[in-house]
């Protein structure tokens, strides 16, 4: 049995996604599998998309304010059960009710946002705010919760394990630049990830060996707006409403894309040394550049 | 950060993971149906030492060594059936122990049986097992056949898994009919023809603690009923009826930092016949590349005596029941096992080495009388899986 390698592209979550997989040639279930990996990848999508009205993410906001809150089911009490330990994990920086602060912040205008409009919006975040008791989610009027922060990452992982279970041993899963891995080349060999260069993206700055797990990065190069000079990134401290911008870039190696993600994200919102003391803490395997 | 912060946030990465490996996605561990099938070939030498020459009355000093070679075929049918088929022969030869006497000086001697003893054993079990969303059913039916002794198999077992897939709890009934024809039964006097049965029961609890701890509680349960005794033994006369339980944990550690995985087993056993015991097992997996597996063990076993088992037999015995059986005698015993594992593709092939030695000096408790016949021995194994 001879394996070869099928290279898949496609677009989800509003970005890039890549499949390698190593298949048996010729593979009947080839169309399959990458039919499989694609439904999984968009029923995420739809399932947690904020811009559907169809979607948990809209149910779970629509339902802020009342009473009775709203019961979840498995999979999204999982997630929100994991947001918790990030949330507490990052004393409090990880925090999925922090999207509410793009109403304040347009990073499509180079324009800082109106100070008193994110102090009320600030208001409206804050994770201890919730009441989770899963299945149960009670949310105060005004707040929201974003899962954009957990979705492709956990998207990845969960690809990834779909394939696995379907019997594919080597190749990896790619959303978007978060990389979860299914398996080493078929000659044992790790896959070599290239970490992007955060002041010139399209290049690599260093190369990772990779076997196993999964590696997600996050950087000043993704989302920002410069003003008088200072580049301001799309990731908000959930507590003061701003950026902190002295992490370049950040790459984390661990098990799964969906802790790598968490970390990369909590790394940028301390700062380039509180973020790297608290990598080193934490035992992540990681790489920083600051600015 | 103060202390407190940096305290917690040392365990940011293990709090993050079990959190992460509580979705759905990552839980394929209990109750999945297999995606692939596997077919697998074991061969197993079992040598067990000659009984040395002083102990032994009358008789061959060789004896007993079981060639068993395993067949194994899995397969799954559908999306949530699978089948599995087992198949085992073994040639055994050498000689048995017949029982023991008094020697000159009081110690018990053995004697053992003067033939070489040479013969076949067969067993073939065949498995179904349904995985629904939660519950994995499975039904298993067995034949065992030797000349003088065949088994007939059923049993039938329940997993739930729960708690988001952190915790599983199993329930199983099994009963095993046996009918026993000894040879040359009119010849020795011995009996012609018995009948055995055993059910049992067991109930188990896994849970995962952690990401890289999980634990397993176990009770079991079975009922013997019928012609118990060592037929080829000369004076052996046991109850007709054994209730035997165990209760078992086994503990598994993943250490990530040294990337193996540590399995600790306890097992206590108790039966109404007054044997009692305690295994302790520790195996360590360390996956050397990630090709190979290195898997060195050790276990030890310690067990009291049957209430009715004597060394040998004396006049003075008053007691309806009487053995001597080595095997219901105390004793402890160690042994230790390295094994490797070497996966390529889709095969993955195993070798094994174990060293087994039983005395009375291994013992938790003291033992005034050894018996003559606790046995030691070494395993070799090899073997292949090829899945596809």
């Amino acid at each position: 049995m001879s394996l070869k390698r099928i290279i898949h592209h496609f677009n989800v979550m509003g970005g890039p996604a890549e499949l390698q997989l190593y298949l048996d040639a010729p593979d009947k279930n080839q169309s399959s599998l990458v039919r499989q990996a694609e439904a999984e990848a968009f029923r995420l999508e739809k399932k947690y998309s904020r811009y559907r009205n169809d979607s948990v993410t809209a149910a779970i906001n629509d339902s802020s304010g009342r009473q009775e809150g709203i019961s979840v089911d498995d999979e999204t009490a999982a997630l929100l059960n994991y947001a918790q330990t990030a949330w507490q994990q990052s004393n409090g920086l990880f925090d999925i009710t922090s999207g509410v602060l793009r109403k304040a912040w347009d990073f499509k205008l180079n324009r800082l946002p109106d100070k008193k409009r994110l102090a009320r919006l600030l208001n409206n975040v804050g994770w201890q705010k919730l009441l989770w008791q899963a299945p149960r989610l009670q949310m105060p009027a005004g707040m929201e919760i974003d899962f954009g922060g957990v979705v492709k990452e956990y998207a990845a992982d969960a690809i990834a394990a779909l394939l696995r279970n379907q019997g594919v041993q080597h190749g990896l899963v790619e959303l978007a630049g978060d990389i979860s891995i299914i398996g080493p080349h078929p000659n044992g060999k790790a896959w070599k990830i290239g970490v992007r260069n955060p002041d010139r993206p399209e290049s690599a700055i260093a190369t990772i060996d990779v076997f196993k797990g999964a590696v997600a990065s996050s950087g000043h190069y993704e989302r920002f707006i410069t003003v008088d000079g200072q580049r301001y990134c799309h990731i908000l401290n959930p507590k003061t409403g701003w950026p902190e911008n002295s992490v370049a870039g950040v790459s984390v190696h661990a098990s799964t894309c969906l802790v790598a993600g968490t970390a990369t994200t909590t790394a940028m919102l301390l700062g380039a040394a509180q973020g790297r003391k608290w990598l080193q803490e934490g035992q992540f395997q990681h790489l920083l550049f600051e600015v | 950060m103060d202390q407190s912060n940096n305290k917690n946030n040392k365990t940011a990465l293990a709090a993050l993971t079990a959190s992460a490996l509580a979705l759905p996605a990552f839980q394929v561990a209990a109750a999945t149906a297999p995606t692939e099938s596997e077919i697998g070939y074991r061969y197993s030498s079992y040598e067990e030492d000659d009984a040395p020459a002083s102990l032994v009355a009358t008789g061959d000093t060789k004896r007993y060594s079981i060639d068993t070679q395993q067949f194994r075929l899995l397969s799954p049918v559908g999306k949530n059936f699978s089948v599995s088929l087992d198949i085992l022969t073994e040639t055994m030869s050498g000689a048995s122990p017949l029982g023991t006497q008094e020697g000159s000086g009081g110690e018990p001697q053995l004697v053992m049986s003067g033939a070489s003893i040479s013969e076949d054993r067969e067993d073939v079990r065949a498995n179904v097992t349904h995985y629904g969303s939660r519950v994995a059913t499975s039904v298993t039916a067995g034949q065992s056949n030797e000349n003088d002794y065949a088994a007939t198999y059923y049993g039938v077992g329940w997993e739930w898994v729960f708690n988001q897939k952190n915790s599983a709890f199993q329930f199983a009934l099994s009963r095993s009919d046996d009918k026993i024809t000894p040879t040359d039964a009119v010849l020795y006097g011995r009996i012609q023809s018995a009948n055995k049965n055993t059910t049992g029961m067991s109930v188990g609890f896994s849970q995962v603690l952690s990401k890289t701890n999980l634990i397993q509680f176990g009770m079991e349960v079975s009922q013997d009923k019928g012609y118990l005794a060592a037929p080829y033994k000369t004076d052996d006369i046991r109850p007709d009826s054994r209730l035997r339980t165990a209760t078992i944990m086994r503990y598994r550690h993943f250490a990530s930092e040294s990337n193996g995985a540590l399995h600790f087993d306890y097992r206590f056993y108790w039966d109404d016949w007054d044997v009692s015991s305690h295994t302790f097992a520790l195996a360590w997996y360390k996956n050397v590349t990630n090709r190979f597996q290195l898997i060195p063990s050790v276990r030890y076993y310690s067990q009291t005596e049957a209430s009715f088992y004597e060394p040998y037999k004396v006049a003075s015995n008053t007691n309806p029941y009487y053995s001597s059986d080595y095997r219901l005698s105390p004793y402890g015993a160690l042994s230790a096992g390295l094994q490797l594992v070497h996966k390529f593709k889709s095969w993955s092939y195993t070798l094994k080495i174990e060293r087994y030695e039983a005395d009375a000096d291994y013992s938790l408790e003291k033992v005034s009388v050894e018996n003559p016949g606790l046995v030691s021995f070494t395993l070799l194994t090899a073997g292949f899986n090829i899945k596809f």
